[in-house]
């Protein structure tokens, strides 16, 4: 991909730099919090400092209008609503089914996220919309059921 | 070197009965299919049908046990390719290459290198240790804390080496890895950047971060296609031939399998190092010698058989510590430790002095197994491959659900799928803004076991450098691991300033400079 300046810093990727060195300082913080010795920060102490550095450099790289355009993950001008914003979603639907887990459990909570999902690309097929996603969820549920020797939050299985 | 006596007895026992070779295809097959899943790991393959070796006698338990081994290290490799998802640490350098050539269509031949590069693997592997089983175990004894750093520190160095197009995103991110690799109880037993959440104590955990950077960050973006490969049907196609012709290629590359298998075997016998580091330090060895480094992470297949063949002889350097000490070098080698306490057999160097026999049927058996490989791969890759027929729109919440199972299923909590989740959103913002995902994740691979061993250094050492003089093998890999990151770049300069060409043919194909790779 050719390499875009600018016009302006991108000031997403500065919050995601700041964000690199606030989870520095906050570990380095809470790191010699719990123990100032040698032993506990011979590694943190040398990779935090060079963290930031590194995100001093990031930054003045930003700041210098040397930020990149957004690559191919960027939103598409134009395109629809769930096309330009299709990361996004798929991220806010895939952290709701982690989030239910609990309550509707594996089998449950697997087959609504991928019947929401495949309903989100446009299909429609009541066969494949909502036979697949109860037909996967309750093989897969299964085999790990099988497989593992602790119990996993379930909903009817 | 070799016992012929025993060597003699061995293929006695192996020849004298049918029985045992029955379980070595199943055991590949097992082990291939839990390799692909994700979130199934090899070792927790092995831990399932530990109990159905307790009606085998030991040299079964032992041909089934390790064909799980050998083709879980293969079955990792394929979904590494695939779908981007290393199934264990030890496929982390094969999404280097892998995937890239999968997504150019090029998923029959990266398969195919994949699949030679681990069946050359295995069987270097296995001739070191039947040749090398007893010097490479006195070798092992004398490992200490630094020579391990020093070994760590080498697959570190390929975070500078894998650093794309920004060398200081790359590096912020193989940091910010190592820091999150360190969190959780330290090795001095001090409890650090934990918030309070008791699921940290162990650290983050690692294998779901790695597939929530790896795949899930990938899928929320590769989504918007309508196949993983795209182009046309015939870009889809699961081809016999082009498998082969992947064969093919690997084989073209014969220094870079050798190379790797001698990494693999070497750092696999280092117990706790093994397998995890192995592939990267071949990956990044193979990508320093290369003439045309700039292909590598593009879909170069030298960085397939590179990491392939690394991590599949480590098996075979694994078992250096198992046979002559005893002890596991990591969670595939402690399932077998446990098979040879479920028969009552203790290893160690009595074990090798009075069963040698045995032992040598165990590698001799695995020799075979690696050919079987070959055989079983074959057939079982055209089923496995049809994965990229498979529309986006359906493969991205089967990909990613399974994830969530696997992420659970490696902690036994909701930790896991929660830590998937978190790293997948950081993963995906890494990808925005171009900073080197396998960065992170070396960091994040390797920062407690550097630590660790740093620590265990300090210690020993009270702090003085001058200790390192007392240590010739660290001396020694130091000496190496700086030739072999300097070397390459003096030697270029020295080209250029005679005034030869210096740079590699802009479009000079992966396969054809790699003899000099």
């Amino acid at each position: 991909m050719q390499q875009q300046r600018t016009e302006r810093p991108d000031w997403g990727h500065a919050l995601l730099v700041l964000f690199f060195a606030g989870l520095t300082a906050f570990y380095l913080h809470d790191a010699w919090q719990a123990s100032g010795r040698v032993r506990n920060l011979i590694l943190i102490l040398p990779a935090s400092i060079l963290s930031f550095i590194l995100c001093a450099v990031v930054m003045v790289g930003i700041i210098r209008h040397r930020g990149s355009e957004p690559d191919a993950a960027g939103p598409e001008p134009g395109a629809p609503f769930l096309e330009r914003y299709k990361p996004a979603v798929t991220m806010a639907v895939f952290g709701l089914y982690v989030f239910s887990l609990p309550t509707l459990g594996f089998d449950g909570g697997t087959a609504v996220f991928m019947a929401a999902m495949l309903a989100l690309d446009g299909v429609r097929n009541p066969l494949m919309l909502i036979g697949l996603p109860v037909a996967f969820a309750g093989a897969v549920t299964l085999m790990f059921e099988w497989l593992l020797p602790y119990p996993m939050p379930l909903l009817i299985l | 070197m070799i016992d012929l006596g025993s060597l003699s007895d061995a293929f006695a026992l192996l020849g004298s009965s049918f029985t045992p070779w029955m379980f070595v295809v199943p055991g590949l097959v097992i082990g291939l299919v839990f390799g692909c899943v994700p979130g199934l790991q090899t070792s927790m393959a092995m831990a399932v049908f530990l109990p159905a070796t307790l009606t085998m006698d030991f040299l079964s338990a032992m041909l089934f046990l390790t064909a799980i081994f050998t083709g879980g290290q293969f079955g990792g490799g394929v979904s590494a390719i695939l779908m981007n998802i290393p199934g264990t640490s030890s496929a982390v350098a094969t999404t280097f290459d892998g995937y890239p050539m999968a997504r150019q269509g090029r998923h029959n031949e990266a398969l195919g290198v994949a699949l030679i590069a681990s069946t050359v693997g295995t069987f270097f592997g296995y001739t070191a240790l039947l040749v090398l089983i007893g010097p490479l175990s006195k070798v092992v004894l004398k490992l200490g804390p630094t020579e391990m750093f020093v070994v760590i520190l080498w697959g570190l160095t390929l975070i500078a080496t894998l650093r794309g197009r920004y060398l200081g995103r790359s590096l912020l991110a193989g940091t910010i890895g190592l820091l999150i690799g360190t969190i959780g109880m330290s090795p001095n037993g001090v409890l650090r950047g934990t918030l309070g959440n008791d699921h940290l104590i162990d650290g983050v955990p690692v294998i779901p971060a790695m597939i929530g950077m790896f795949a899930a960050s990938e899928l929320f973006t590769v989504g918007r296609g309508a196949y993983l490969v795209e182009g046309d049907v015939n870009a889809r196609k699961v081809s016999l031939r082009r498998i082969f012709a992947g064969v093919k290629l690997g084989l073209s590359t014969p220094m870079i399998l050798l190379r790797g298998g001698l990494i693999g075997t070497l750092v696999g016998a280092v117990p706790g190092v093994g397998s995890s580091v192995a592939n990267l330090v071949s990956y990044s060895e193979t990508r320093r010698r290369a003439k045309n480094p700039e292909t590598f992470g593009k879909g170069d297949p030298r960085g397939v058989a590179a990491s392939e063949s690394a991590n599949s002889s480590s098996e075979g350097g694994s078992m250096v510590s198992l046979f002559a000490l005893g002890l596991p070098g990591g969670a595939g080698t402690a399932i077998l430790l446990a098979a040879f306490n479920m028969h009552n057999i203790t290893g160690g160097p009595r074990f090798l002095r009075e069963h040698s026999d045995v032992v040598y049927a165990v590698i001799l058996a695995n020799l075979a197994q690696a050919v079987l490989l070959l055989i079983v791969g074959l057939i079982l890759i055209r089923v496995l491959s049809a994965i990229v027929k498979v529309p986006l729109r359906y493969l991205v919440p089967i990909v990613l659900s399974m994830s969530a199972f696997g992420a659970y299923g490696l902690t036994g909590t909701m930790a896991g799928p929660v830590t998937l989740l978190v790293f997948a959103m950081l993963g995906w913002a890494l990808r925005r803004y171009e900073y080197s995902i396998p960065g992170a994740v070396i960091g994040l691979l390797l920062g407690r076991m550097a630590e660790g061993e740093l620590l265990r250094s300090y210690q020993i050492s009270g702090g003085h450098l001058d200790y390192l003089l007392t240590r010739p093998v660290t001396f020694l890999l130091l000496v190496i691991l700086l030739a072999s990151l300097f070397l390459p770049m003096i030697l270029e300069q020295r080209k250029r300033s005679r005034g030869g060409d210096g740079g590699p043919p802009r479009n000079a194909s992966p396969v054809t400079s790699d003899k000099s790779a």
